[in-house]
């Protein structure tokens, strides 16, 4: 085993701990990002259905609406006749019958009216899906895009975290280096820094009692005991 | 539209209908109906077209586009369709010479009879060319 000192030991230990830890970080984003990309993507993909599905009963509609078309045609031919009839019996005897038609003819002349109005909005509507359509196409193209690339991104961290295991073996093997510990370590000397913040602070606020007690618990942790590990 | 029915009964009664853009009368008398346009049948080497309207062959003579309407006319016992003479109106029109009156507009008389013979004449004369 090359020897270093404890220092370079353990600062070695620490930033293999903190790129150990960056990695896994980068590997659990990478994953989320995966998700929220296949999520967007699947729900760009159900949009494009949504607007196929949405051509079908716009062609059903125009079909009704063709079909409602032809039957008013028949209507108004139907009243032409029946008025033809009326002018058959003269103007006196097809009065009524001359007034009743004219009314119903005015009336489907006003369906009529509606439902050109009707097929106008169809066919706009129909325009509009289609615009949205083609703006959806690129989309999808882009969401599909963006997980590729975040699966090649995630196949890459999955290979430096693999890289970066492999160099941690053999900084253990090699150098005795050990990110765990060398993360502990780290963290103990943090927190004791902490500590000794908190007992100035507690001395400079005059709480000697409660700085005191602080320091015989730490004394008590620090024990024999605690310092062989049992 | 049709006349005012309190008018004297002087108005003639009939059909206003559009022929090319021209406003034309068909006496009541002549019209039997009007139908959706049928499928149109060619006769093979005569010129004629035919179409089957309610069960019966009828002669249809052409006379503009295929518009919204057939107008079944009687012409001597006969029933031929007119096929372009679209409907405009129906009832009582005041007579003018040689028509009558619609909206202010003169509507001249369409000689259903003198259709029919012209549609003939050109048939025989095709049968003669050839």
């Amino acid at each position: 085993m090359t020897r270093i000192s404890d220092e370079e030991r353990q600062r070695l230990a620490e930033r293999l701990a903190d790129a150990l830890k960056a990695s896994t970080d980068a590997d659990q984003a990478s994953g989320q990002a995966q998700a929220q990309a296949a999520r967007q993507a699947a729900e760009i993909e159900g949009l494009l259905e949504g607007g196929e599905r949405l051509a079908l009963r716009g062609r059903d509609l125009r079909a009704s609406v063709q079909e409602l078309r032809d039957t008013l045609e028949r209507g108004r031919l139907s009243t032409l006749n029946a008025a033809l009839e009326g002018a058959r019996l003269g103007e006196v005897a097809g009065k009524a019958l001359m007034a009743m038609t004219d009314e119903v003819r005015s009336a489907l002349g006003r369906s009529a009216d509606v439902l050109d109005d009707h097929a106008t909005r169809v066919a706009e509507l129909e325009r509009e899906r289609e615009r949205l359509l083609l703006a959806l196409g690129p989309l999808a193209d882009a969401a599909r895009a963006v997980a590729a690339e975040i699966s090649r991104a995630a196949e890459r961290g999955h290979s430096q975290r693999d890289a970066l295991a492999e160099l941690s073996l053999e900084l253990r093997q090699q150098l005795g280096v050990d990110p765990e510990l060398g993360g502990l370590v780290a963290r103990a000397s943090r927190e004791a820094a902490e500590l000794l913040d908190t007992l100035a602070a507690l001395d400079a606020r005059g709480a000697h009692g409660e700085a005191r007690e602080l320091r015989a618990r730490i004394a008590a942790l620090a024990g024999p005991g605690s310092a062989d590990g049992s | 539209m049709p006349t005012d029915f309190s008018a004297p009964t002087a108005n003639r009664a009939g059909v206003v209908v559009r022929l090319r853009g021209e406003l034309r009368f068909l006496a009541a008398h002549l019209v039997r109906r009007f139908v959706p346009p049928p499928t149109l049948s060619d006769v093979a080497g005569t010129g004629l077209t035919m179409a089957l309207v309610d069960g019966q062959v009828l002669a249809i003579i052409p006379v503009g586009p295929r518009g919204s309407a057939l107008t079944v006319c009687e012409v001597g016992g006969e029933l031929v369709g007119l096929l372009g003479a679209d409907p405009e109106a129906v009832g009582f029109f005041e007579p003018l010479a040689g028509g009558v009156s619609f909206q202010g507009q003169p509507a001249p008389e369409l000689d259903v009879a003198e259709l029919v013979r012209a549609s003939a004449r050109g048939t025989f004369e095709q049968e003669a060319e050839a």
